[in-house]
């Protein structure tokens, strides 16, 4: 006997839905405020095992040749002369107030910097989700209607995800779509246009993970005890699936939602270099490059805020799909 | 970093459904085996495979396309792609199976701590999980070159610590499976100790997963980097290694798109062929 | 000729397999046929034939619902059949009302689909089915999940979805199955009050004990064809056909202690068991026990509350309660495997719950158990043969070869080949897996052995002989069993003496035949009244 298995009295016992959701979502909210303090503190110490001056590591490592004036008004501004503690609580400090510093390379301060970029990288991500979603759901549908070619595309979605890295998938894209037929830029024009080659290579092999697994669970929705119910009531197979099934399926897919922004962050560095398209992607891989410490970290503390967001927020979703699920 | 998130899913979903009928090797999984061979015979004996040079330069004979002699055509110093290819497959292939060995051993530590250690070990390392995977794979990666500097090793570590919290995740979960699974109770009953069941039941039990584990991980290890070569952190041309060769064509790929696509060939059906063979050994795991 | 349904010749085939072989079924108006038979007897798969719903291959000589054929129907015209004609009830509500939505709206689904009722008048027709199928406060009760009511409201619900358009065919298929006793003596009598009402009903069971309270006719299925048909009260008393036998023999309840179940095998030695007197300390006392969980968010629940027993060596002891009633804490009590928050287990008169696992650890070799699910008990790695090694201590037989021999002793002992010890559980069947599960218990020779549920998963059948096993390894080896069921039928005839349980409480006990003729707890008479029994 598991404890509480009786049920009786269920019902009762039960706290408001409303309140349930409020208090799930304070929960949440705390939880990412330490992982975000556990960010800020990872990559502060983390950059102080850059060897040499730190000063110097801010501003680019040994090969950047920083001159005189520029590290010792690095130092100023890090307090790098201060103690570490105190350097690490001035930092904490500065992160907390949205104060990421100001870059090096590009002589500007980064906040403003990766604000403005932030609104493209959002864009071609939540585009990108909400497609391979739509895909992963129409292939999903379609692949466990029972026919045998249907099947074989089915088992075969991973391939897709597996096998096509959006390195891959760009250069494919481009070679077909641009330099072949010439039909859209090889460059991310601004405007809708230049939109469709980077948003195909995000979400076509997301859509191949997404589907995968929701194929997988429409099909135990399909096969479930509930479902012949609905059969033997006189429910059509598309109903079956529209009232039942796919909100059952939708549920694991909800849940990898948070996994899939990861994902197309990770994507959007390689898309957006590809494409020549402006965002943090490309913002990061050119601080990366330059190292250039303060855009880096503030990409980082950004990516972690908005990766927190979209938890908490598939969380509810996932809440409202599934109202049994349990506080 | 790689799938494996997915890969936690779709594993909780499929498992009731292993008891179907035996699984068999079939025609995918023999072809996807036969080309990880060749593969394999081209890192560890390129010599057998390809004679040519890779490194060997002729101006003269730049930017061929694919033809009889040079089946993959050459690249902008006449470099003989198909030989590049052969000889890149051995850094791809150990810059794959380090990160995942990496990926793997961290992950398996991280896990095994997890479950076993109590309450308060197990939170802890859930916290930090937590962390870890707020920083999405390439851009944990990213950061660590920043730390260290660009280059193989960077590559190859940062690959293998950025896939090491979702090895974490699976090995913990499989672990508090295993640990609050009947049969382990039925030990306890025995009178079996601690470490008898850790070494009877509970290790072997949630072990059992990583070989299939390993080889989907190759796969995808060799895709990130390659990305990060691609990106051109990692490895750097004229090195041929898979994912260099790739951003190296990137510029020619209106006029020479041989250059791009053979190496991003290797790369694709190199994970794609782990990934098959990794499911079929992972049915077979299941099924026994 | 006012047949409501004539099924004749029904055959329905997977693949190579032919599931169901040539079955004939009539079933009046306002009458109840039951189908029983064992698992993979093919009655679940004719109950969905008859709806259309099998997959496979399905073919007939006639298939007619009052006077008009469905073979040959189009999947179009099934839908219209099903929900209007054929009502269909399945097996567990929890699952088979979809959790996600309201039962109000899983109910009217029926009427939205088969009629052009308003929203606001199938919600009327559907408040009016709650209160007929006995649901209290039908208006609240709309709004919830099957997961917010108890199985008996949501077995109630789902009734209602399959009634609520009125079909004048039901097809039941094995609607009380996941219920306690006395929540399924309610469900027989309301699906007894809907054939009053004209219904015809299909009610497919393995419990012969179950539908003979209702049915009008039994038709007794075996291996996909019917072996014997007729009226409920000829088919008990004065079974033809083997199987029909066979299954009334396996019935337990009112067969004293000692007589065997199944047929062949040596003939149990007469007389019931007397207890040996050899040891005057019980082998197991249970003082006081009490075990409270406490569950962030919830109420703590007391799920043993002030338990005592006694377990004289050599006789068994049942425990027998509803789910929930906290048996199973109760049997993790014993076994060590919780600690009691007050109250102590002593096991010969020595202390057991109060010692440290080191200290106990020693002595668990005393104390043997067998569980509801044994394939879940066993390492899915390791085959028979090492799950046997594990348990064999070593002052019994040490290295290989006597380790080897032990474990074919074993398997010997509780009857089984020793061609199984290479397999791995996974490949055995249920019976074969329980009795390698009781071989594993006995490896250390133990003294006692706690059986929770040991039987509940199984077929009759192959609960007969596993009980009829039970019984002998007690005769030859004087064991003490602690055995726990929900099942009164099992519990009278396997237990020297009965404690009934009900939410966490001891409320009586006794020597089981006195008990049972003389049930002085309220409780105890209701559970008697409830538990299904052939007509004598």
């Amino acid at each position: 006997m598991t404890p509480g298995s009786t049920s009786e009295t269920r019902a009762p016992a039960r706290r408001s839905r409303a309140g349930a959701l409020a208090l799930r979502l304070t929960g949440r909210l705390a939880g990412g405020v330490f992982v975000l303090w556990a960010v800020a503190t990872l990559t502060f110490f983390a950059i102080r095992l850059i060897p040499g001056d730190p000063a110097q590591a801010v501003l680019g490592g040994p090969g950047s040749q920083a001159s005189e004036e520029a590290l010792a008004a690095a130092r100023a501004e890090y307090g790098l002369d201060q103690p570490i503690l105190v350097q690490y609580l001035l930092q904490l400090g500065r992160l907390a107030t949205g104060d990421f510093g100001s870059s090096y390379s590009l002589r500007t301060e980064v906040a403003p910097l990766l604000l403005s970029q932030l609104s493209g990288t959002l864009l071609l991500a939540g585009l990108s989700l909400a497609i391979a979603w739509l895909l992963a759901l129409l292939v999903a549908t379609w692949t466990t209607r029972g026919t045998r070619a249907a099947e074989w595309v089915g088992s075969g979605l991973e391939i897709v995800g597996a096998g096509l890295p959006h390195f891959w998938l760009a250069t494919l894209v481009i070679l077909v779509f641009s330099v072949g037929l010439g039909w859209l830029p090889p460059i991310s024009t601004p405007g809708p246009l230049g939109l469709v080659l980077p948003v195909l290579t995000l979400a076509v092999p997301l859509a191949g993970f997404l589907g995968q697994v929701m194929r997988e669970s429409l099909l135990d929705a399909l096969d479930s005890p509930y479902a012949l119910s609905a059969r033997a009531r006189g429910e059509s197979e598309t109903g079956v699936r529209l009232v039942h099934a796919l909100r059952h399926a939708a549920l694991p897919g909800i849940s990898l939602s948070g996994w899939a922004f990861g994902y197309l962050i990770s994507g959007a560095v390689v898309v957006e270099t590809i494409f020549a398209r402006p965002g943090l992607g490309r913002t990061l891989l050119n601080a990366v490059t330059l190292r250039d410490v303060p855009v880096v970290i503030g990409v980082v503390m950004i990516v972690a805020l908005t990766y927190i967001l979209v938890t908490v927020l598939t969380d509810l979703l996932g809440r409202i799909v599934d109202p049994t699920a349990r506080a | 970093m790689s799938a494996l998130e997915v890969e936690a899913v779709a594993d909780r979903l499929a498992t009731h459904r292993s008891a179907g009928p035996r699984h068999r090797f079939g025609f995918g999984e023999i072809l996807a085996a036969l080309f990880l061979l060749f593969v394999l015979v081209a890192a560890i004996a390129p010599a057998l495979l390809s004679p040519t040079d890779p490194l060997a330069i002729d101006p003269g004979d730049a930017f061929s396309p694919p033809s009889l002699a040079q089946i993959f055509g050459t690249d902008e110093s006449g470099r003989n792609i198909y030989s590049r290819v052969v000889h890149g497959a051995a850094s791809s292939l150990v810059i794959g199976v380090s990160a995942t060995v990496i990926g793997l051993g961290l992950g398996v530590l991280l896990g095994v701590v997890a479950g076993l250690g109590g309450r308060v070990v197990d939170f802890g390392v859930n916290r930090l999980l937590e962390v870890l995977f707020a920083l999405p794979g390439l851009l944990l990666a990213l950061f660590l070159i920043v730390v260290i500097g660009p280059g193989v090793v960077t590559t190859t570590l940062a690959v293998g610590i950025s896939t090491a919290p979702g090895y974490a995740r699976i090995i913990r979960a499989q672990l508090i499976a295993v640990r609050s699974s009947a049969y382990v109770e039925a030990a306890t009953v025995q009178g079996r100790g601690r470490w008898w069941i850790l070494r009877r039941h509970l290790l072997p039990n949630t072990l059992a997963p990583l070989l299939a584990l390993g080889t989907l991980g190759v796969g995808q290890a060799i895709v990130w980097a390659s990305a990060l070569s691609f990106l051109g952190l990692g490895a750097v041309p004229p090195s041929p290694e898979w994912g260099a060769m790739l951003a190296a064509g990137r510029t020619y790929l209106s006029s020479a798109w041989w250059m791009s696509v053979f190496p991003g060939l290797f790369i694709v059906l190199t994970a794609v062929c782990a990934t098959v063979l990794g499911r079929g050994v992972q049915r077979r795991t299941r099924q026994r | 000729m006012t047949d409501l349904l004539r099924v004749e010749g029904l055959r329905v085939a997977f693949g190579e397999r032919d599931v169901v072989r040539g079955v004939d079924l009539r079933v009046g108006a306002g009458e109840c046929l039951a189908i029983v038979g064992e698992s993979g007897s093919g009655k679940s798969v004719t109950a969905r034939a008859l709806l259309g719903l099998t997959g496979g291959r399905v073919d007939a000589d006639a298939l007619a619902l009052n006077g008009r054929s469905l073979l040959g129907l189009s999947e179009r015209k099934w839908r219209e059949i099903r929900g209007r004609e054929i009502g269909l009830i399945s097996q567990d509500a929890l699952v088979s009302l979809d959790p996600f939505r309201p039962i109000g709206r899983e109910i009217g689904d029926a009427l939205r689909l088969h009629t052009r009722m308003s929203a606001s008048a199938r919600r009327g027709r559907v408040l009016e089915t709650l209160a007929e199928v006995g649901l209290p406060d039908p208006a609240l009760r709309f709004g919830q999940r099957s997961g917010d009511l108890s199985g008996g409201q949501r077995q109630r619900a789902l009734i209602a979805s399959a009634v609520v358009s009125r079909p004048p065919l039901i097809v039941a298929d094995e609607p009380t199955t996941a219920l306690d006793v006395t929540v399924q003596a309610q469900i027989l009598d309301l699906l007894r009050s809907l054939t009053r009402e004209g219904a015809g009903l299909v009610l497919i069971s393995h419990d012969l004990a179950v539908v003979s309270a209702i049915a009008d006719r039994i038709a007794v299925m075996s291996d996909g064809v019917i072996v014997e048909e007729g009226p409920t009260s000829r088919v008990l008393t004065s079974p033809v056909a083997e199987q029909t036998r066979a299954l009334i023999a396996a019935v337990p309840f009112g067969r004293p202690r000692g007589s065997r179940l199944s047929a062949g095998g040596p003939a149990a030695s007469a007389g019931p068991l007397t207890a040996p007197a050899s040891s005057p300390t019980p082998a197991l006392r249970a003082t006081g026990l009490t075990k409270t969980f406490r569950l962030p968010g919830r109420d703590p629940l007391t799920a043993v509350a002030d338990v005592s027993f006694e377990l004289p060596a050599g006789t068994t002891l049942g425990l027998v309660g509803e789910s929930g009633s906290g048996k199973s804490t109760t049997a993790r009590l014993v076994l060590a495997l919780t600690t009691p928050d007050a109250g102590e287990v002593q096991v010969e008169g020595r202390p057991w719950s109060a010692l440290g696992e080191s200290a106990r650890g020693p002595h668990r070799r005393l104390m043997g158990a067998i569980y509801q699910d044994p394939l879940s008990s066993f390492d899915p790695r390791l085959s028979v043969r090492d799950i046997l090694g594990d348990a064999i201590p070593r002052d019994i037989a040490d290295g290989r070869t006597a380790r080897l021999a032990e474990a074919r002793r074993l398997l010997g002992t509780v009857g089984l080949d020793d061609g199984l010890l290479d397999r791995r559980p996974l490949h055995l069947s249920g019976g074969q897996r329980q009795r390698v599960s009781i071989a594993r218990a006995l490896a250390p020779r133990p003294r006692i052995l706690i059986c929770d549920e040991p039987v509940s998963a199984l077929d009759v059948s192959v609960q007969a002989t596993v009980l009829d096993l039970l019984d002998e390894l007690q005769r030859e080896l004087g064991l003490s069993y602690l055995f726990i069921s929900h099942d009164l039928g099992v519990i009278q005839h396997v237990s020297d003496t009965v404690a009934v349980m009900e939410a966490g409480r001891i409320v009586e006990t006794g020597p089981t035949e006195q008990l049972f003729r003389e049930p002085r707890h309220p409780y105890t008479r209701r559970l008697l009244d409830s538990a299904p029994r052939l007509p004598v």
